[in-house]
Formats: structure tokens, C-alpha cells, sequence
């Protein structure tokens, strides 16, 4: 007798992984808890927590969506601004810094420095610099709409059973005064680059644990109740700023997020993890499910990975419709597919070598 | 060449003030034939179209075929033969396009309004929209009347664009569903502007509403609001003293593209 001798098949690697169709896998997730349609979710995090979110509202789960679209802005132009892409307008939140201080700022324990950026006509807000595309039309205007924004924010976790986030990125760029986290490097989507006032950071598995745990703390504080559902983007560094090449700053990226995932999931009983991360990019899957810049995760992709979701949820709805034809309609840039649309860490490639 | 200026029902205070001018011995248009819709200014002529209740919409612009525009909507087919005896018209005839598509009666009274306002004008309880957003809903609304402009374009008929009249301080959306005044000339000028800059990137002319006909904030003065007799209360269109004006602006611009 030994401790492999009742395993089931999925514990080992020949019959779970070599001898299976790598897009075929079986209960290579098992839910933690259940998440019933009447359960409130709000979802936030990297540009790949985008297809979760849709799918929850696709499937007709109880997703939350506290700054919803006005019924007039056309379906086509919503995620251009921001609209029904996560549970609030806050755009892509890359790091759990960026999440803590989001919160943070709704609730007005803090106050960035670095309140805006200007070309000389328009106005963005460096924290969601991207949710309006040709920025406000002035700082009194941008201020209306960013606290009209953390107003939303504030209101979010009250009505919160479920948070799911996707970590996606460990390096970012902080303001060197108050360390206040943005979503995209200044100089890049907006904004001008100033080495005085602004440094890189790249997490560390104990800072990551530590923000997400602080996180979770708050969250708990207004919700006793709230469970989570954390998942690693699968989808590499468009850039790394970290000196070395980007693929084992990639891989030294991703693995830091998965490892604090683990962690949580080890440590809290009402953490759950979903592979998305390992489904996409773990090496069985040969890269079936990334299109051919090997970054963007395909249509096909994404649906192959919520249906696995969904599936060990017991739901067997209705996915969401394959986006080939839509992605192919109207690309921003030759590369761009339905998972970049909304994607600021993209931008990079444009100032890229 | 005659010019056919057609569009929705604003025409009709156009056609009446052409009609009446004409009546009252005016020196720019002068009858043509024994239609009341069918004048001539210079060596032009303006036809006034689209004023029955058939839609004008991109299809029933059916083909050219040996220079001729064909008509695809039997109505309006019936329409122009029973004033004009024609049931196509030249294919290098201008046609004046009323209307369509610069005032935006749906958005206008959208259901968006009672939760959402304009940044300027987001009090409390309503959620701020930027005027890009405003102009993305704008864009879609327009939708429909940008491809009766291509479809024209398509069949090579030179086209303009003429504006409807400034809005009323009694627009329905003000005076029935409670809509702010503020709020209805913010959206009609963003539509004006959305509408204006489309038609400018594309070459077309654009004739605008007369100078002195709106008041100090935007909406058409009392002395030039259409007044119904019977029936409910219009609150859209201008009367003929308006049409006056505005037949004399597009009698300028037929003559002009005429000569």
C-alpha cells in the first residue's frame, strides 16, 4: 500500500494529460463552492477577466454591473467606453496594488497625487486612462465623471457575493510620492513619462499575497459572507520593463500570480481557482488556443476554457457565440482579435521595437 | 434641371411658403406648369417631394438606367407622375434633402434621459455621459439616413442636405415628457454638429437654418413656430414665414448649382 495506489486517473500525468486530447481534459477543475444564478458577482482584473465577466452575464448569472451603459449608446460602442465590460467603469486592473487602491480611492482613503493628464486640450484620468477614448473635454468634466465613477465603486462589495479577479501582470509603474499604482505606464496610452515622479515595480509573491489578502480583508468587512474566484491571465507581457527578455519575465510573472493563488487557495476555505492560466498556457495545450502572436488568446480558446468553467458548475448553457467573424469585422490593427479590443497593456506594442 | 427637394414633414412648410410666395407675386420663384409644388428660380426649377406620407428611405432609389433615376416605391412613383407626368426623373438632377437625420426625434425622447445627462448637466442622481458618448448614439441614429445619402452617392445623383428648423420650446420631449430644455438644445446642437461634419467630410452641401429665426438659446422664436388650427398642438414644425426664408436660401443654392 501507498498513498498513489487510489488515486483517481487525474492525479496522474499519463492518464489525465499524455493520453487525452489536450483540449479534452477531464475535471481538471473541481468548484470549491457553488455559484448559483442567483449568486451576485462582480468580476474585475486583466484584460482576460473580460470573457469571464461576459460569460456570467451571457449565461444569465447575476453579474454586477453598477455603471451600466445608457440604452442609447449602441451595443457596438459600450465597451469603447467602458461600459459592460466589468462590473464597474474602472477598466483593466492588472495588479492587486491597483485593486486595493481603486478601492481605496472610492472610499476616499486615497488621494492621488497625480490627479490627471493633459495634451494641452483634453483631460484623462491616468487610473483609467482608456475609458474615455478621446479623454474630457476638461478637468471640471473629468472630475464629475471620476466621482461619479468611485461613487459606483463604493457601492460595489455591499452588493457582492462573489469577487472574481484575474491577476494578469506582477511589474507596473507606481508614482514615486505617494505609490499610487497605474494601469499603464505614463507616456504610453497618456500621459508623459517623468523618471522624477515615476518608478517600475515588480511585485513579489509576498507583496501580491499581501495586497490580495488586504484586499480580501476589506471586502469581508462590508460583505462577512463574500467568497472569491481568482485566475492567472493566460495571456504573456506585451512588454517587460524588467531587463530581461520577456519570455522569462513571462514565465517569472505568471508563476508569482499562480503561486499567490495557490497560497490564498490554501489559506481561505472561500478562495476557489480556476486554470484558465493552465488551460491556455500549460505546454499539453501546445498553444492551440493562442492566435499566431502567440499572445492573444483565440475565440476558440476562450470558449474551449469557460465551457470547462461552466461545465464543472453544472451549467451546460448555451456558451457564448464564437467571436471569429466580429473580431474579423472591424480589427483596430492587423494583429487586434476580440480579446485585445479592450486590452490598454496592447498599446505597448505600438512603442515597441 | 429641376432640383427635387424632398425629405420629412418639415417640407411641407416649405412647399406652402414656395406656394404662397408664388401667390403673393414674389421675384425669385415664379409657378411652373399647374403644380402646386413646382417652381422655377432662374433658369431652375425646385420641386417639392415627399410630402405624402410615404417614408423616404435609401431603397426607394431603385437604379439609373440611361440617365434616368428609377424609382423602386410605387407611391411615390404615383406621387411624381400625378404632379409631373414623369415617373423618373434625370439622374444628373440635384435633389434636396430635408431633415433627414440632422434632429433626432427618438434619441431625443429616449428613456436614457431620465437616468443620464450630459456632464454639464448631470444633477444629482444622474449618471454623467460625455459628448463623445452622446455622438456614438448620435452616429447610430443617423444610420439609417447616412445610407440614404450613399445610396445616392452610389447612383451618382447629386445630393445636399438641408436642415430642419431649430427645435421648439415646446418639443414634446420638453413639454410632454418633462425632459429639461437645457438638456433638448444640448443634444439637438451635438446632433446638428454630428450630422454637419459628416456631410462636410464627404463633400455635400448643407444649408442651414436662417440666421435670426433661433433665439438666444438655441430654439426657433415663437413668430416662426407652426400653428395647427385643429387637432393636437404641433410642437415640430415651422410655419411658412420660416419657409419663406428658407425657400429664399435654397432657391439661392438651385440657381447657384443650376447656373
Amino acid at each position: 500500500m501507498h498513498p498513489y495506489q487510489d488515486l483517481p486517473s487525474r492525479a496522474f500525468w499519463k492518464q489525465a494529460v499524455a493520453q487525452r486530447n489536450a483540449m479534452e481534459l477531464a475535471d481538471v477543475y473541481t468548484p470549491r463552492f457553488e455559484i448559483a444564478r442567483s449568486t451576485r458577482i462582480t468580476a474585475a482584473g486583466s484584460c482576460f477577466a473580460q470573457h469571464i465577466g461576459k460569460q456570467f452575464k451571457t449565461r444569465g448569472y447575476g453579474f454586477i454591473d453598477v455603471e451600466p451603459a445608457p440604452p442609447a449608446l449602441p451595443a457596438e460602442a459600450r465597451g469603447k467606453f467602458g461600459f459592460g465590460i466589468y462590473s464597474a467603469r474602472y477598466g483593466n486592473i492588472y495588479s492587486a496594488r491597483q485593486l486595493v487602491q481603486t478601492f481605496a480611492r472610492a472610499r476616499g482613503e486615497h488621494t492621488p497625487v497625480d490627479e490627471y493628464w493633459t495634451d494641452g486640450e483634453r483631460f484623462y484620468d491616468p487610473y483609467r486612462p482608456s475609458i474615455e477614448p478621446r479623454g474630457y473635454a476638461s478637468l471640471a468634466e473629468l472630475r464629475i465623471h471620476r466621482d461619479a465613477h468611485l461613487k459606483a465603486v463604493s457601492s460595489l462589495l455591499a452588493q457582492t457575493d462573489l469577487f472574481v479577479f484575474t491577476f494578469g501582470l506582477t511589474e507596473a509603474w507606481e508614482n514615486i510620492e505617494d505609490g499610487t499604482i497605474y494601469p499603464t505606464c505614463p507616456g504610453t496610452v497618456h500621459g508623459e513619462f517623468d523618471e522624477a515622479k515615476h518608478r517600475f515595480i515588480n511585485f513579489t509573491f509576498r507583496q501580491v499575497l499581501e495586497d490580495f489578502e488586504s484586499f480580501i480583508a476589506y471586502a469581508r468587512s462590508i460583505n462577512p459572507a463574500m467568497r472569491f474566484l481568482v485566475t492567472v491571465s493566460p495571456v504573456p507581457l506585451t512588454a517587460t520593463a524588467s531587463g530581461h527578455h520577456v519570455l522569462p519575465a513571462t514565465v517569472a510573472s505568471k508563476s508569482i500570480l499562480r503561486a499567490v493563488c495557490g497560497e490564498l487557495y490554501d489559506t481561505y476555505d472561500y478562495v476557489d481557482y480556476f486554470p484558465s492560466y493552465e488551460l491556455v498556457s500549460s505546454h499539453p495545450m501546445r498553444a492551440l488556443a493562442y492566435e499566431p502572436n502567440l499572445r492573444s488568446v483565440s475565440a476558440a480558446g476562450v470558449a474551449q476554457v469557460m465551457d470547462v468553467f461552466f461545465s464543472a458548475h453544472g451549467d451546460a448553457g448555451e456558451p457564448e457565440p464564437v467571436r471569429e467573424a466580429d473580431a474579423a469585422a472591424a480589427p483596430a490593427t492587423p494583429e487586434q482579435t476580440a480579446d485585445d479590443v479592450v486590452c490598454d497593456e496592447l498599446i505597448l506594442e505600438t512603442f515597441g521595437r | 434641371m429641376t432640383a427635387y427637394i424632398a425629405g420629412n414633414s418639415h417640407v411641407i412648410c416649405l412647399a406652402e411658403a414656395a406656394r404662397r410666395s408664388v401667390a403673393g407675386g414674389a421675384r425669385h420663384l415664379s409657378a411652373k406648369g399647374i403644380s402646386p409644388r413646382h417652381f422655377t428660380v432662374g433658369d431652375a426649377g425646385i420641386f417639392f417631394t415627399g410630402i405624402t406620407k410615404d417614408t423616404l428611405t435609401p431603397n426607394m432609389f431603385g437604379a439609373v438606367d440611361r440617365g434616368s433615376l428609377k424609382f423602386t416605391d410605387q407611391r411615390f412613383q404615383q406621387d411624381l407622375a400625378g404632379w409631373t407626368g414623369e415617373t423618373t426623373v434625370p439622374a444628373t438632377s440635384p435633389w434636396g434633402i430635408c431633415n433627414v437625420a440632422n434632429t433626432s426625434r427618438r434619441l431625443y425622447r429616449d428613456a436614457t434621459w431620465l437616468t443620464f445627462a450630459p456632464t454639464h448637466l448631470a444633477r444629482a442622481g444622474l449618471t454623467p455621459v460625455t459628448d463623445d458618448a452622446i455622438r456614438a448614439m448620435l452616429e447610430r441614429d443617423h444610420r439609417g439616413a447616412r445610407k440614404l445619402y450613399e445610396r445616392l452617392a452610389f447612383l451618382g445623383v447629386p445630393t445636399f442636405a438641408i436642415s430642419g428648423p431649430p427645435l421648439r420650446r415646446d418639443h414634446p420631449a420638453i413639454a410632454e415628457d418633462g425632459y429639461r430644455a437645457e438638456l433638448l438644445q444640448h443634444l439637438d446642437s451635438l446632433a446638428r454638429e454630428v450630422w454637419r461634419d459628416w456631410l462636410v467630410n464627404r463633400g455635400l452641401a448643407l444649408i442651414e437654418p436662417p440666421i435670426g429665426t433661433a433665439d438666444a438659446d438655441g430654439f426657433l422664436r415663437p413668430e416662426f413656430e407652426n400653428v395647427r388650427e385643429a387637432g393636437a398642438a404641433d410642437r415640430i414644425h415651422a410655419n411658412e414665414l420660416y419657409g419663406d426664408l428658407m425657400v429664399a436660401r435654397i432657391a439661392e443654392h438651385v440657381a447657384r448649382i443650376g447656373a
